[in-house]
């Protein structure tokens, strides 16, 4: 069920769109690099989840959608939020927990959303998500916005109940909601082979009458193409689609992890499969984009996140005087 | 082709961590590396773990003492890598251009009586109040409630004389003998109802207490002392409050000379020290009227007794729900001023609340 | 009797009638709320007047229907979930603890969750112990959840109609047996709102100040009658909502009457209500005490099934009339 990249007459077979997926990976990566020195010197607070490896999934799928259409993320988060279009400078805050931060503070890693590009937030708990996109294409459906909803989600999530049942009002209800597996192999350490006993995690679909595909995670034109195909047939009002995009998380869960459940053997492999290499390689077979544009772009996005970082180390840090007020939206006269 | 400088520290590498000891360092300089070969092993509160290189590189120099205890962010060694590596040393930064965080003050809390009893006493909260009102000692007072306790009944029935309640007689003997002199006086005692608008007792207070000294001082004659008979370069309005021991009388000198908002600020505090019976000494003296508010009680109306001295004497009653108006009563002195022109005086009052 | 006597399950079925004409973006959904017109019969018609989409029947799923109301509340719709018993919010716990109470927190203020969660709850029926709890107190200790807890069909419409406009999530707790028992008051036509937040004297009196939630209101004021009988003065007062809670008139009634009893269905150990007692010993009407605080609630114990048992684990009018009459009687 693997497909690969088919880029002669695809659509990141234009040199604008190719830069462009390449750019948002490589923000991607950068942005996850910064947070974890940042992290590493102490200046985060808590935890986070990095999603280095795991680049070609949020980008693929968020090429294919409008700002309009919406997503939810997960603990793994900050890719599906840069991917969507949020700005860098406010995601560093909110890690830093400065008063500029994306939630001022409140959330920090796990709880970054962005009303503006759709981004209905990330989300702390496993598979917390996914009812959440299923309501959000009801309302699409019920309002005729002709919006989609994406939910993204890893492989532990579908283990949880909330998957089922969401996965089952979409279909029953047709709704527009892609469901978006990123399915890196481990549920923090318990692996796909110790908590599935199905080979393709897209075949729990056909349960409940949803067409599943399981696909490249790290091929960001296989990716692109097969949300492109689940995005219209939501438009169309044919109901959702169960996308797994089979991938590899490099770093540990969190930051405390051993990596005691897996082998430096097999991360080796995967990061001979980095999904940005893997695009480089395609772009420059293609002629698509020259070495010297490839070195340009990952110097621009380099340069973004350096920007970024000084930025909101800069800001004001979140202030305490606000708190009791930030827990309901005032009611308007 | 290794080109760029890169620290690799001591990593954060739990929630809690701050420190760590360097176990071992893996290579030596010079050596060429992998990205994700093993550079040096650590050891914190919680785990032991491998830090590995960020990328491809050569060793350039070792910093970290093996075996010694290094905090979070300090460099172990310095690498050259091929690429750029994401890198955030803020120890360079100027101090100012990072904010502190201020710590606001916590979230008031309500202030409980205190209790000064012996913790041996049982009693209710409000026979606690009353007895500590009245300095009355509750181990005098017999306990007829359940479990040996004193209830509110057991105090307010009791025939035992607190501490306060001898100073509150002193005083209310004082205040009448003071009331006595001014008894002889011909007077006159005229009224009049005012639409009542203020929200609180004390907004209410300090709008009429400064109204009142604007009026006085455009009507200086008003403003007269009987003991010399002559003008006061002052406007000094007697507030009459309740105190811990009894009427309390303190003197708001000037009070339409301050901005609203401190007049009512100086209300609300003499109020409160009038009730710790506590007055500024400076505040017991230079009235030249008195105004007694019974706008918080049911009370209509009462006639405005004449203090010594004084040529005028108001009283405000309770704002009757059904009319939302208030009577105000003034009295004066005869001997300064005539029937009619404090009819007029009183108008000019009202009018201007 | 007028006819405008309603019972709580009719002015109920106004009041999301009013809102769905009001707003097109209010829908409802929840299990068998369609043509069976709901287990309590409080839909009733309304999916004969407002279509399938409108009053939307859903499968058995609470975390999916809940979740699902969850995102499109953050979408620009205004669901209102009704779960059929209270105590199957257990089953969608986390959209409503995790999700729905905290998104608008964490986000920083960007998006809200304007959503209301309707729940039969309460003993009395039979039902036993997964189908009668008084769960109010778990959403009351979780910020960001408004909890109503209406006592009366005048109480249910207008506080039903402010939980809709509301851009909050919103428990509303309705308790089963007030369904099918007509008001002590006219419910009125229209579109009137009660404000969440403000605490409703019913009756004054000098002698104890009873603060009651729910079906306890109904009970407290059947006590105060029966008491009234015997020159003992009962205020009482309903709070509403639980969260947000207005003591105000808590203070000002303690200080006039020196006494407070506090009357639940909830079980006693960690129940909301013991939230007004700490309040009382915190605040400003302590020193007004001149009794020991009195407590009624429901046993520490599963709401048992045989009628006798049922009625036995929680507070009955007869306990009230006895409690008030003693603390009055013994403090003084």
């Amino acid at each position: 069920m693997m497909t690969s990249a088919l880029i002669t007459g695809h659509p990141l077979g234009s040199k604008a769109n190719a830069r462009y997926a390449l750019l948002t990976m490589s923000r991607i990566r950068k942005f996850e690099e910064a947070v974890e020195d940042l992290f590493g010197r102490g200046m985060v607070h808590g935890t986070m989840h990095l999603s280095i490896g795991q680049e070609a999934s949020p980008t693929g799928v968020c090429m294919a959608l409008n700002i309009t259409d919406q997503i939810t993320s997960t603990h793994r988060g900050h890719g599906h939020c840069i991917a969507k279009g949020a700005d860098l400078t406010r995601m560093v805050a909110e890690l830093l927990g400065k008063e500029i931060g994306y939630g001022g503070g409140r959330g920090g890693s796990m709880h970054i959303a962005d009303v503006e590009t759709g981004n209905l937030g990330a989300n702390g708990i496993v598979a917390g998500g996914i009812p959440i996109a299923v309501g959000a294409a009801l309302a699409s459906q019920m309002m005729n916005k002709g919006t989609v909803a994406v939910s993204f989600f890893g492989d532990g999530a579908m283990n949880e109940g909330a998957f089922h049942e969401a996965a089952n009002l979409a279909a029953i209800w047709k709704l527009p909601v892609i469901l978006a597996c990123e399915n890196n192999k481990y549920g923090m350490s318990s692996s796909i082979e110790l908590a599935f006993a199905i080979d393709h995690l897209s075949e729990r679909g056909l349960a409940y009458g949803i067409p599943g595909v399981t696909l490249d995670g790290n091929d960001v034109s296989a990716v692109y193409e097969a949300t492109e195909v689940a995005v219209k047939r939501a438009r169309a009002g044919e109901g959702p689609t169960l996308l797994e995009f089979v991938t590899y998380r490099w770093k540990g869960h969190s930051r405390s992890d051993k990596n005691l459940y897996r082998t430096k053997e097999e991360i080796d492999e995967w990061k001979k499969k980095d999904p940005i290499l893997y695009f480089e390689h395609v772009v420059r077979e293609k002629a698509l984009l020259t070495d010297a544009e490839i070195a340009e772009i990952h110097k621009l996005a380099t340069d973004q996140v350096i920007a970024a970082v000084n930025e909101a180390m800069k800001a004001a840090p979140a202030d305490p005087a606000g708190l009791l007020d930030a827990v309901f939206k005032k009611v308007s006269a | 082709m290794s080109k760029f400088d890169y620290a690799v520290i001591m990593p954060k590498m739990s929630m809690t961590m701050e420190e760590g000891e360097l176990l071992g360092i893996r290579v030596k300089v010079g050596d060429v590396v992998k990205s994700g070969d093993v550079l040096f092993d650590v050891a914190t509160d919680k785990i032991d773990m491998e830090v590995e290189s960020p990328s491809d590189g050569v060793v350039k120099e070792i910093i970290g003492q093996v075996g010694s205890t290094m905090p979070v962010g300090a460099p172990v060694l310095m690498l050259l890598t091929d690429t750029q590596v994401m890198s955030f040393d803020f120890n360079s930064l100027p101090i100012e251009a990072i904010v502190p965080v201020v710590p606001t003050p916590g979230i008031e809390v309500p202030i409980v009586v205190p209790f000064t009893e012996p913790v041996v006493v049982r009693a209710v909260p409000k026979a606690r109040v009353i007895a500590q009102n009245r300095g009355i000692n509750l181990q005098t007072i017999a306990a007829t409630g359940p479990f040996g306790t004193i209830t509110y009944e057991d105090v307010t029935n009791s025939q035992v004389f607190g501490a306060n309640d001898a100073r509150k007689a002193s005083n209310r003997k004082m205040v009448a003998e003071t009331i006595e002199k001014t008894r002889g006086i011909p007077q006159i005692t005229l009224s009049r109802f005012s639409t009542h608008t203020t929200a609180s007792l004390e907004q209410g207070s300090a709008h009429l207490v400064s109204t009142w000294a604007r009026i006085l001082r455009r009507n200086a004659h008003f403003n007269i002392s009987t003991l010399d008979e002559k003008a006061h370069p002052h406007v000094g309005i007697a507030l009459i409050m309740e105190s811990k021991y009894g009427l309390a009388i303190p003197v708001f000198k000037d009070p339409d000379l301050s901005a609203g908002t401190d007049l009512l600020a100086w209300i609300q505090l003499t109020r409160a020290q009038a009730l710790h019976g506590k007055v500024p000494v400076e505040m017991l003296s230079g009235a030249t009227t008195s105004i007694f508010d019974l706008s918080h009680t049911k009370i209509s109306s009462a006639i405005p007794l004449l203090l010594p001295s004084h040529t005028t004497a108001l009283s405000v009653g309770a704002p009757q729900a059904a009319f939302a108006e208030s009577e105000i009563c003034l009295t004066v002195d005869l001997r300064y001023c005539d029937a009619l022109e404090a009819a007029q005086l009183l108008d000019q009052l009202i009018d201007a609340l | 009797m007028s006819d405008r006597m309603l019972t709580m399950a009719q002015a109920l079925r106004e009041a999301m009638s009013i809102a769905m004409d009001e707003r097109p973006e209010v829908f409802i959904l929840g299990e068998d709320i369609g043509i069976y017109g709901g287990a309590f019969g409080v839909t009733g018609d309304l999916y004969h007047r407002y279509g399938k989409e409108r009053v939307r029947d859903t499968p058995i799923s609470e975390l999916g229907i809940v979740g699902a109301a969850v995102g499109a509340a953050l979408s620009g719709m205004r669901p209102i979930v009704e779960i059929q018993f209270s105590d199957f919010t257990a089953q969608a716990m986390d959209q409503i603890v995790n999700q729905a109470a905290k998104i608008h927190f964490m986000v920083g203020g960007g998006l809200n969750v304007p959503l209301v969660l309707r729940a039969a709850s309460g003993s009395g029926t039979g039902a036993a112990a997964q189908h009668s709890q008084s769960l109010e107190g778990w959403f009351a200790n979780v910020p960001g959840l408004k909890v109503v807890i209406p006592s009366s069909p005048y109480e249910a419409k207008g506080l039903l109609l402010s939980a809709i406009d509301d851009p909050n999530p919103v428990i509303f707790m309705e308790h089963k047996l007030l369904y099918k028992i007509p008001g002590r008051e006219e419910v009125p036509e229209g579109g009137y709102r009660i404000p969440l937040g403000v605490s409703r004297v019913l009756r004054e009196g000098k002698d104890l100040t009873v603060v009651a939630t729910g079906i306890m209101v109904f009970k407290a004021i059947a006590a105060a009658q029966e008491l009234e009988k015997e020159g003992v003065a009962l205020t009482v007062i309903d709070p509403r909502t639980i969260s947000p809670l207005d003591m105000d008139p808590v203070y000002e009634s303690v200080e006039k009457t020196g006494r407070l009893m506090v009357v639940q269905e909830a079980p006693e150990h960690g129940g909301f209500l013991n939230e007004v007692i700490a309040k009382v010993a915190t605040g400003p009407s302590l020193g007004s005490l001149i009794a020991p605080v009195v407590r009624l609630a429901g046993m520490n114990i599963p709401i048992p099934y045989a009628p006798q048992l049922e009625k036995a684990a929680v507070p009955q009018v007869p306990d009230i009339v006895k409690a008030a009459r003693n603390v009055v009687a013994n403090w003084r």
